[in-house]
């Protein structure tokens, strides 16, 4: 499948990105909430790995316009809080899911397969 | 052999022990006042007696002293005193008449009573004397058991029919102390009625004066921590309470602000902490899921050495902000260079970063300060991480040494996408200690917190705002004026 990582720390997605690409996945990387909103809008993906931290442009609002304009593609949230008030945030902006941060790579599958398969 | 100190449970391992007797202050208060109230109740009650008692004495003198003139007019006439029938008996003249009229010649034996019962009547020796020299006088003597008399002794000229000298008219003073001593009842009577009264209105007086002090400690013993903004606001308007309102107010303000504080740290401290573990969890994870080359592995090592660095960045945060809470952040200060500080600083950022431009701006000459090295290092540290970790790629960080303009004597710069304008009044204040509280929003995450636990042990302040550059602008002031403390 085709994954779009919204992630601005580029340890973190770099280990994604081979981590994905190992599957037999192909991954792009865009490292702030503008980039990340113009790739999932012009880009074609089977799902977005979106961070809910980012410069610029966060998480939340990137899901958030995703969704009002019209585009359904899954999207897992990374958060690195756990807060009740983050995940809230996330799920009413459109977002499908959620991955708490540091996560094991393995539930990342698992995620973004159900997330897919649906 | 010693005995094993072993523990029975359910036995308590000390014995409990009982808590103070409290002392009451209203019961305090009730019996200081009654006691008061007793001794001046006393002394007037005493003072009455007294008054009534002289006044009455004072009347028997004067009835007596006219009783003596009016016989003595009645002898010079007939030379004759009126009778009493011998019948009646002591307590019943006493009662009835009281009056004991006799008649004495030179040497003071009785010439002639108003009654038989009178013959024996006590001769005051001094008294007798100076009626005869032609002087009245008064004396109180006692006569037989139970009866006190009060005499009065008048001189009756030397023509008197009869060859009386000296006519002498006594009373008794029984019906005189009987008065006096109802008095002395009713008085005291009235001394204890009133202390009493005194008592139930000086407990009542008192416990209402205590009242609000109850209700204030209730109000602050159902205020929970773990929601903050309760205040007390019971008998705030009471001018003698609005104080102690005030005080416990402002003290549940600053434990309040204490706490959020400590909140807040852990939140971003957690936070922090995240994305590192993240990183390496993750590389190695990848690195373990398949046979990788050596260099591989050598990549993860130096990937995974460089979050341990990270994570040891955020745990010395930690310490410093701990023992600035402890108020144990106490810098070593010497005389430094502050441009030296900075390019050291830049140079440890950069050695981490190589995708940001890092560029320092400093004067052509010394830039003196006194100041701990380590910790402002420690600070620029942090300010710069923070600035690496929001910004992209490849923009630009500038620090800037010297006398600014705004006061501050060193500020970073970014150009990366900044903060939200409204988290910026948050943010410049955001350091501060004591507006912790505001700050919620701005998310400035664990690296400022200890930089500006850092500026202020050293007396100084960390502020933040928009940056010309587009982003964060965030200044070190009170380097130089405050580092003496």
């Amino acid at each position: 499948m085709r994954v779009l990582i919204v992630e601005d720390d580029a340890k973190v997605s770099s280990f994604i990105v081979q981590g994905l690409s190992e599957e037999g996945h192909v991954v792009e990387v865009a490292a702030d909430g503008v980039a990340g909103l113009d790739r999932a809008t012009t880009g074609d993906f089977d799902v977005i790995l979106l961070d809910c931290m980012l410069p610029g442009k966060s998480g939340v609002q990137v899901a958030r316009q995703l969704r009002a304009a019209g585009r359904t593609i899954p999207i897992l949230m990374l958060t690195a809080r756990d807060g009740a008030q983050d995940i809230r945030l996330g799920l009413e902006a459109g977002a499908d899911d959620y991955l708490t941060k540091p996560f094991r790579f393995n539930d990342l599958l698992d995620r973004l397969d159900r997330l897919t398969t649906r | 052999m010693a005995t094993p100190d072993i523990h029975e449970p359910g036995k308590p391992v000390r014995a409990a022990v009982a808590p103070p007797r409290l002392k009451s202050l209203g019961a305090t208060l009730a019996l200081r006042f009654a006691i008061t109230m007793l001794a001046a109740l006393l002394v007037i009650a005493l003072a009455a007696f007294f008054g009534v008692r002289l006044t009455l004495e004072h009347e028997l003198d004067v009835a007596l002293g006219s009783t003596a003139r009016l016989q003595a007019g009645i002898l010079r006439s007939n030379g004759r005193l009126p009778r009493y029938p011998a019948e009646l008996e002591l307590q019943a003249f006493v009662q009835e008449v009281n009056r004991l009229i006799v008649v004495r010649d030179t040497s003071g034996n009785i010439l002639a009573g108003n009654t038989d019962l009178a013959l024996d009547l006590p001769l005051d020796e001094p008294r007798f004397r100076s009626a005869l020299a032609g002087d009245r006088g008064f004396v109180t003597a006692s006569w037989k058991p139970g009866y006190r008399l009060r005499s009065v002794y008048v001189p009756l000229p030397a023509s008197s029919p009869g060859g009386g000298a000296v006519l002498q008219v006594s009373a008794s003073l029984q019906s005189l102390d009987a008065e006096s001593r109802q008095v002395l009842f009713l008085m005291l009577g009235v001394v204890l009625l009133g202390t009493l009264v005194t008592m139930v209105g000086a407990g009542w007086l008192s416990n209402s004066s205590a009242e609000p002090v109850r209700v204030i400690t209730a109000q602050a013993r159902a205020i929970d921590p773990r929601f903050p903004g309760q205040r007390i606001t019971a008998h705030a308007d009471i001018e003698e309470f609005n104080g102690l309102v005030q005080v416990l107010n402002e003290m549940l303000e600053r434990l309040e602000r204490a706490i959020e504080w400590q909140r807040r740290i852990i939140a971003d401290v957690a936070h922090d902490l995240r994305t590192p573990i993240t990183a390496m969890r993750g590389g190695v994870e990848i690195a373990l899921r398949a046979d990788r080359s050596v260099e591989e592995y050598r990549a993860v090592l130096r990937s995974t050495l460089d979050d341990v660095e990270r994570l040891t960045v955020i745990s010395d945060g930690v310490l410093a902000l701990a023992r600035f809470e402890a108020g144990d952040l106490s810098p070593r200060l010497e005389a430094v260079d502050l441009r030296d500080v900075a390019r050291t600083a830049i140079e440890r950022i950069q050695a981490v970063d190589g995708e940001r431009i890092y560029e320092l701006h400093v004067p052509p000459e010394p830039v003196e300060a006194v100041l701990d090295p380590r910790l402002i290092g420690q600070a620029l540290d942090q300010v710069l991480d923070n600035a690496m970790r929001h910004t992209p790629v490849n923009t630009r960080v500038r620090v800037a040494v010297g006398h600014l303009a705004g006061g501050a004597d060193v500020s970073i710069d970014d150009s990366g996408p900044g903060l939200p304008a409204e988290a910026f009044p948050q943010l410049t204040q955001l350091f501060f200690r004591a507006d912790v509280s505001r700050s919620r929003a701005a998310g400035a995450g664990l690296g400022l917190s200890v930089a500006s636990a850092i500026l202020q042990a050293h007396g100084g302040t960390l502020a933040a705002g928009r940056s010309e550059m587009g982003g964060v602008r965030v200044e070190l002031r009170g380097l130089g004026e405050g580092s003496e403390k």
